[in-house]
């Protein structure tokens, strides 16, 4: 049976001659799982707001949505409400009340239900989803993962019929994201929820989608299941969608080899094993030959934050050379954003020393350290916007800068140039999307001529394509000679990047080595490419190597390619 | 503390509003002085350690200062004690000043006590009921403070790797602070518009809406209840009937029921009688395990 | 329907203040003065309460105001390096000239309730509810004068500092005595001078440094949602 239904969808904003979405055509049947992906800015959002009405955006919509066979329009509002489930992205900002409890019974108590059915799904909600233990605190002492795992029980509290998520992962690191999959995938299975998920991180949810959408301009480019999928990829080789595969499915969309696309690392190993043969096991490894001189270093550097609280950073030394890519990988709360601050003198170590540059920080005066030497783009973007436009607000740190007018105007349209921004400079930066408020914030940055760039989470939230740009644009900056550190979960986006990786664990650099040797050397903490050609290839971090390892080879049937 | 916060909020907030409301207007020296020692004792167990000397300290000065502006500025009263700027300091305005200052401890304690008690979800249950709205932009206020002092924070840093916080001086520091303050506003709002559809998207605005509370009203709830209005009434009763009339001006006069002041003096040690018999009660049951 | 609401909760007001000055009057004696005052406070918070209450607002803008309230009391947080620099009076005055008179009464007063949760609740509550929350409204209705000029802005902010000065000094001198010694009415007021200049300058200097740039952003956020549409 069929939950939901659109037919010859389109959508425009008002005063707007573009639209956002048009002819859309998508059916999906209770309890399946469906996948939404595309570019941002591709209309995704937009098509998912149109299905809860109470979110719908405001505008001229043609065609017709039906859930359960009725107009959305025309459906009850209290059963819009309970029924349709809709997860936004920003765990923070949902949430509504202060205590963990109240919201999960806040949508009951919207629908009006008496006393006596709030507190049976409460607990009910509250021990499927493992919530008892913080049951009773308030909801600003929560971790991001529990944030958006509460929102998830509290729409579920509703008993919806069908789930709509809106990069409900983006905003979280991986290891509380893939809890966040698994929990929906079990909500799936067990209950037969019908889910429609819009998401960046396609790496867990592949293999447990029925069907996947991908949008490219407001237009449904491929409505179908996930190994269909990769024949599409293998025709449309140039869609900018494709790095957001799985690694599974890139090697083998790349490999064109036919056959059933393999989904999981599992069977794209098996997949590669039983197809390709592997007399050439590695391929020549690029030497990293670091300058001799030290931009960044670390001696002995104890830190803490409070007098009672553990040491966070304990003998930790590295030193970074000029131009270098530095990642710095680790768990949550390995110290990572901790050694950032130190770098950057938010904070002070209270033994060990931190040197820029051969200096001291303490010796910097107050602006040295942050005019023309080291900058810092913080996790959260958002944190830099001051005015109301990208450009105004560069245009104040052209001031920092004491740039006369003309040189902050070609500055600005260099920079522009180079991150590809241009034509936002005269938007408000709440109105980019992640991946352009991450560039906003990187050219803001910038324009404080550093020497010496530090990165906090660079990637978080921001789609595939964006990453794939940001890479170019951090190869361009170390080519000049710039040094740049980034603190980063993404074992996919170090492995790509950097010259050099270093793990922080219990406050320490446990191991510091080059992308290649790191990787390799982890079996579990390593990229999905790496697992995939682990025992059938050495040193394959990337699937492009993956890739290359293959077609070197040679199927086993036949001769080289 | 285990016992006493436990009752049910309705039955808490009756204590507090009859023990504040016979403290603050019935006015009588007597039972001021009960309240103060029973606010004292109740607050006193539940915050142990050097915070309560301070506080005490504090309050202390307080006491003075109250107790001793009186004479200063009433000149009434019979016995004339000395003049001051050839003005009269009686007997009867010194005594005045200190049962003012007792009061007005007193009720500053209790309402210390209200506070470690009837903590904000309390006071939020007991407002949904009479204003759901209200009590909902409350909660929702209070969610927010962590999340902008947090964010307020990371602004800060950022600003001043931003270059932003050259000089040490005060004007910089206040330009700096206003810059933060309309950054995190700006931020704010567009968190509030999320907030807005995630409330819109679980179906607020639907009517009619009812209040959740993980309070459950018990034959407890309902004893103590009784028990503080049949206190209460009796008290009120002896204030109306004249059994506790008490007169400064021009000579110290007054009536006293015992009866009354006991009735008072149980209700206010309520809440420590409550107390230790829950210690008791729990010292016994440990032993029987 | 809703008209006659408010209608009785302005009849049922009008009986209910003077029963409690006579009540008051007759049973309480030496506390007269200080149960009225408080009983007159709280009363006559009530039918604006009551008419936000009854009121239709939409989740979003019920957000808003929960933020900006967090705002005004986080102000204090902020600002904790300048003693006695609190921008809840500023804000609250933003408010209501941007978002119109009732919502600048419920930040006012609704800050003083969510503060006290932080710095402690007390007989003052009330006291500081009434101050905030009327301060609030009647910028509200002095809001087209006051979004035009920045003098009068300031005029404004003086008064507000001065008129929640005097207003506080009631209030202690009804406590320390229980009745309204005009003595020491005085001599609390000279001797909060130095605080009285403190909030006119304070609400000066935040309503001139802040007007603007919180200004835009509601406008902003009117505009983009419709919000508080009047």
């Amino acid at each position: 049976m069929e939950i939901l239904q659109i037919k010859d969808l389109s959508f425009s904003y008002p005063q707007s001659e573009k639209h956002v979405l048009s002819n859309i055509n998508l059916s999906v049947s209770a309890g399946e799982f469906v996948v939404v992906c595309g570019e941002s800015g591709c209309g995704k959002s937009t098509l998912l707001r149109l299905i809860k009405k109470e979110l719908s955006p405001y505008g001229k919509t043609q065609g017709k949505i039906l859930y359960n066979g009725t107009e959305i329009e025309k459906l009850d509002e209290r059963e819009s409400a309970a029924q349709i489930g809709f997860i936004l992205q920003n765990p923070e900002s949902q949430i509504v009340t202060d205590r963990v409890w109240h919201e999960l019974a806040f949508g009951l108590e919207s629908l009006g239900c008496d006393d006596k059915v709030i507190r049976r799904r409460v607990a009910e909600m509250a021990s499927y989803f493992g919530i008892e233990e913080w049951f009773h605190k308030k909801t600003a002492e929560l971790s991001g993962g529990q944030k958006q795992l509460l929102n998830l029980a509290s729409v579920m509290a509703m008993q919806p019929k069908i789930l709509l998520l809106d990069e409900p992962t983006a905003q979280l690191d991986p290891i509380a994201a893939a809890n966040f999959i698994t929990t929906l995938n079990k909500l799936n299975r067990e209950t037969g929820l019908t889910v429609v998920i819009v998401e960046h991180r396609l790496e867990e949810l592949f293999p447990i989608a029925d069907k996947v959408l991908i949008m490219r301009d407001g237009r449904n480019e491929f409505f179908g299941s996930p190994q269909r999928c990769a024949a599409y990829f293998s025709q449309n080789p140039d869609d900018p969608m494709k790095a957001a595969l799985p690694s599974a499915m890139r090697i083998f969309s790349q490999l064109e080899g036919g056959g059933e696309a393999p989904l999981t690392v599992k069977d794209c190993r098996e997949y590669i094993a039983k197809k390709y043969s592997n007399r050439i096991t590695f391929l020549e490894e690029k030497e990293f030959f670091p300058s001799n001189h030290k931009s960044i270093e670390f001696k002995d550097v104890f830190f803490r934050y409070g007098k009672d609280l553990p040491d966070v950073l304990k003998s930790a030394s590295f030193s970074v050379y000029k131009g270098e890519h530095f990642c710095i990988l680790g768990g949550n709360g390995s110290g990572k954003t901790t050694a950032l601050s130190l770098a950057s003198r938010l904070l002070k170590p209270y033994r060990g020393k931190v040197l820029i540059d051969g200096k001291n920080v303490r010796d910097y005066a107050k602006n040295e350290l942050y005019v023309n030497n080291i900058t810092l783009l913080p996790q959260n973007p958002q944190t830099l916007f001051l005015e109301k436009t990208v450009k105004e607000d560069w245009l104040e740190t052209c001031c920092i800068m004491k740039y006369s007018s003309s040189q902050a105007q070609s500055k600005i349209q260099e920079l522009a140039d180079i991150l590809g921004i241009k034509h936002l400079l005269d938007m408000h930066p709440y109105d980019l999307s992640g991946g352009e408020q991450q560039k906003a914030a990187l050219g803001k940055v910038l324009l404080l001529n550093p020497k010496i760039l530090l990165l906090d989470e660079p990637t978080k939230g921001i789609d595939a394509c964006s990453k794939i740009k940001l890479l170019q644009i951090l190869q361009k900056l170390t080519k000049k000679e710039i040094t740049i550190i980034t603190v980063t979960h993404d074992v996919e986006f170090a492995a790509q990047s950097a010259d050099r990786v270093g793990m922080l664990f219990d406050g320490q650099f446990v191991s510091v080595d080059t992308p290649v040797r790191f990787f390799s050397e982890n079996s579990f903490y390593t990229t999905a490419a790496n697992r995939i050609s682990r025992g059938i290839y050495d040193g394959a971090i990337l699937c492009e190597q993956v890739v290359e390892l293959c077609r070197l080879n040679g199927t086993k049937d036949g001769d080289c390619e | 503390m285990n016992g006493f916060e436990y009752f049910h909020p309705t039955a808490l907030a009756l204590y507090f509003a009859s023990v504040l409301f016979i403290t603050m207007f019935l006015s009588n020296p007597f039972l001021n002085v009960a309240a103060l020692v029973g606010a004292f004792v109740f607050y006193a167990k539940t915050k142990k350690g050097i915070c309560l000397v301070k506080e005490t300290g504090f309050s202390f000065l307080l006491f003075v200062l109250i107790a001793i502006t009186n004479p200063l500025f009433s000149h009434k009263g019979a016995t004339v004690l000395f003049f001051f700027n050839n003005n009269p300091i009686t007997l009867e305005s010194i005594l005045y000043g200190l049962n003012n200052a007792v009061m007005l401890t007193a009720v500053i304690y209790w309402f210390k006590c209200l506070n470690l008690v009837l903590t904000s979800d309390k006071l939020l249950y007991l407002l949904g009921n009479a204003s759901p709205k209200i009590a909902l932009l409350i909660s929702s206020a209070l969610r927010f403070i962590p999340l902008l002092k947090s964010q307020g924070e990371r602004i800060k840093a950022s600003q001043i790797t931003m270059g932003l916080y050259a000089s040490s001086a005060w004007t910089d520091k206040l330009k700096g602070t206003l810059r933060v303050c309309s950054a995190l506003i700006t931020w704010s709002l567009e968190n509030a518009i999320d907030t807005g559809s995630s409330m819109k998207a679980r179906g607020y605005g639907l009517k009619p809406r009812t209040h959740y509370s993980l309070y459950r009203f018990t034959r407890r709830d309902a004893l103590m209840m009784v028990l503080v209005a049949a206190l209460d009434i009796f008290v009120i009763f002896a204030f109306c009937a004249q059994w506790l009339e008490f007169s400064f001006y021009p000579l110290v006069s007054y009536v006293c029921s015992l009866s009354a002041l006991v009735a008072f003096a149980l209700l206010c040690l309520l809440p420590l009688i409550i107390e230790i018999k829950e210690d008791l009660m729990w010292k016994y049951c440990k032993s029987r395990i | 329907m809703n008209r006659r609401k408010n209608v009785a909760t302005f009849v049922l007001l009008a009986i209910a203040i003077p029963f409690v000055v006579i009540v008051g009057a007759l049973v309480f004696k030496e506390r007269y003065y200080a149960f009225v005052s408080l009983c007159v406070a709280f009363l006559s918070c009530i039918p604006l309460f009551y008419a936000f209450e009854r009121r239709e607002s939409s989740s979003k803008e019920l957000a808003v105001l929960a933020v900006m309230i967090a705002i005004s009391v986080c102000g204090r947080f902020i600002f904790s390096f300048l003693p006695g620099f609190k921008p809840v009076t500023a804000i609250t005055v933003i408010c209501a000239v941007y978002l119109g008179k009732e919502a600048g009464f419920v930040v006012g007063s609704l800050s003083a309730v969510v503060s006290n949760f932080y710095f402690g609740q007390g007989p003052w509550t009330p006291f500081q509810m009434f101050a905030w929350g009327f301060l609030g409204f009647i910028a509200g209705l002095l809001c087209s004068p006051l979004k035009k000029s920045r003098a009068a802005l300031c005029i404004y902010g003086a008064f507000a500092g001065i008129a929640f000065s005097l207003l506080m000094d009631v209030w202690a001198t009804l406590w320390a005595d229980g009745a309204f010694n005009l003595q020491r009415y005085a001599a609390l007021a000279v001797s909060a001078i130095p605080l009285t200049v403190e909030y006119v300058v304070s609400n000066v200097i935040f309503l001139l440094l802040l007007s603007n740039p919180i200004g835009e952003k509601l406008e902003r956020i009117k505009n983009k949602y419709g919000l508080f549409a009047v």
